[in-house]
């Protein structure tokens, strides 16, 4: 979606000569109406399209008031060749060929928002509370952060929990991620352990609570459009940051400027957005997304298809080894010998060893594989590959962990298309 | 005032093959042009893009789910009948577990 120029005057033409009959015409709008006759109307919804979200008050609109913001923002502005998924909520996923950087641009990240983003992202007004089973609670703004506590930089992973959703047969329900809900960026900002323990973790802590800025869809102001947490020893590891930079740079908006968690290693949507609240507890944390088969799989091995009882999900906590081919791209025509290149990631593990096959994985062989430049930073990898004769080849990877865990070749189904992390194949010609 | 409007462009479109091809209309985004189709779009998009309803595969039942999660957790009003069977049969033709309309290349 671009910015439409043309949108504003055209509307605005079209309310000057009679307001009321113009909004009851373009938007369906009719002063004091019924909700529900209003809301199942085309013009609720094309206002909200316009105006690039919900509108909370909207039955306190008077009829033949244009909304001031009918300009739409082209909703991935600042962001480079991201394959859009989704539009409202916005959910952006990066071609794993322009993954190849060995740190991702801003502009490479991916995009998976739950909520309508918050209007005032202002890093001077921004404050962040730490409260709940504390023993001083607090209330900082970012530079408070800077001044009282360390301020580190480090490449970390993030990757949605449902990355590689798209290939699960029978298909699960969510936004279809194919490869590219994955990034390692340079985050800069101060360790949450730190803050924690400057606010006193008391006994009783279990699990950590995360509250951000944006809105639900309904535009009910008392729902959580996400609000998850981690166990408290996840927490204080070094690693897990409240990160200010992006890059060196600001935070991209949809990735939560001004401020946000960063939890590498696990399900990005414990790293909360736009960050205003975090709250200490003595049981597990009951938010948005962190109940029912959210961000859970089965606690046991399932068929493809199987029903499993709520009760017997488990959240989510690691992610599982992967890699992925980032050179050549998928398609490439290239000669009889070439690099390949990538990264692999193990969540709070290492990788020991990434192997590639170009014979359908009858053979292997190994890579040249870099160690991470810190904890929670995917690692890279790169191989010199000779054709045997010109012809279609498929490149695989597979990565194999500390652990001596492998990537698969089949995924290991579960119903809300988690965690898969099958092999990546790069199809190409060589000629 | 509605039919008289949309019934013309369907009755079209369903002999015009490119756009019967592309699938879409402008009018309702990703969404497969269809019976049920106004009634599917304007439902869903109250809350959210119409992006996310193209992208799903799931079978009758799961839709049904769907939609109750739709409003016990999140908000949606109930849809009344007759339109609450016309939106499940058009999700669960056009966008069933075979994923007729995916709109995505698999790979």
């Amino acid at each position: 979606m671009t910015p439409k120029d043309t949108d504003a005057p055209h509307v605005g033409g079209f309310f000057a000569d009679d307001p009321e009959a113009a909004d009851r015409a373009f938007f369906g709008r009719v002063t004091h109406g019924d909700r529900r006759g209003f809301l199942r109307k085309a013009g609720l919804a094309t206002m909200g399209a316009m105006v690039g979200g919900v509108i909370p008050f909207h039955r306190n609109m008077p009829a033949g008031l244009i909304p001031a913001a009918l300009a739409q923002e082209n909703v991935l502005m600042g962001k480079d060749g991201l394959t859009l998924l989704n539009d409202r909520p916005v959910n952006a996923e990066t071609p794993p060929h322009l993954l190849d950087d060995a740190i991702t641009p801003t502009a490479r990240h991916f995009i998976r928002n739950n909520g309508i983003v918050p209007d005032d992202m202002d890093p001077a007004a921004w404050t962040l509370t730490i409260d709940g089973f504390v023993d001083t609670p607090m209330e900082l703004t970012i530079a408070d952060l800077r001044e009282r506590f360390e301020v580190v930089t480090m490449a970390l992973t993030l990757e949605c929990g449902g990355n590689g959703r798209s290939a699960f047969d029978p298909p699960a329900s969510g936004n279809q991620w194919t490869y590219g809900a994955v990034g390692c960026s340079e985050w800069t900002g101060v360790r949450l352990r730190d803050v924690l323990e400057a606010a006193g973790v008391q006994s009783n802590v279990i699990y950590t609570a995360h509250y951000g800025a944006d809105y639900h869809l309904s535009g009910d102001p008392d729902k959580q459009p996400l609000s998850r947490g981690v166990p408290i020893a996840k927490a204080m590891t070094d690693n897990v940051l409240i990160a200010f930079e992006m890059n060196g740079g600001p935070l991209h908006p949809m990735n939560g400027a001004p401020l946000r968690l960063v939890v590498p290693g696990w399900p990005a949507s414990t790293a909360q957005k736009w960050l205003t609240r975090i709250q200490l507890r003595d049981q597990v944390h009951d938010g948005a997304k962190m109940t029912g088969t959210s961000y859970r799989v089965p606690n046991r091995p399932i068929a493809p298809g199987e029903e499993v009882a709520t009760e017997d999900f488990v959240i989510i906590e690691r992610m599982p080894v992967k890699s992925l081919v980032t050179f050549p791209a998928n398609g490439a025509e290239i000669g009889m010998e070439t690099e390949v290149r990538g990264h692999a990631w193990s969540g709070d593990r290492s990788v020991d060893a990434v192997e590639v096959s170009i014979d359908f994985g009858a053979t292997w062989q190994p890579t040249d594989l870099d160690p991470a430049v810190n904890e929670g930073a995917w690692q890279n990898w790169r191989a010199d590959i000779s054709f045997p004769q010109a012809g279609y080849y498929e490149v695989w990877a597979r990565a194999t962990d500390n652990t001596g865990e492998m990537q698969p070749h089949a995924i290991d189904w579960n119903p809300k298309g988690y965690l898969n992390n099958t092999m990546h194949r790069v199809g190409i010609r060589v000629s | 005032m509605k039919i008289n409007i949309l019934w013309p462009i369907l009755f079209a479109m369903t002999f015009t093959p490119a756009v019967v091809g592309a699938g879409e209309d402008p009018e309702f985004g990703a969404l497969f042009i269809a019976p049920g189709v106004e009634e599917t779009f304007y439902t869903c998009t109250a809350c959210h893009s119409e992006r996310i309803v193209a992208q799903q595969g799931l079978s009758r039942d799961k839709w049904v789910d769907m939609l109750d999660w739709m409003v016990e957790e999140q908000g949606m009003q109930e849809i009344e009948e007759p339109d609450y069977t016309v939106i499940v049969d058009y999700l669960s033709e056009h966008y069933g577990v075979d994923r007729p309309n995916f709109p995505a290349p698999m790979n």
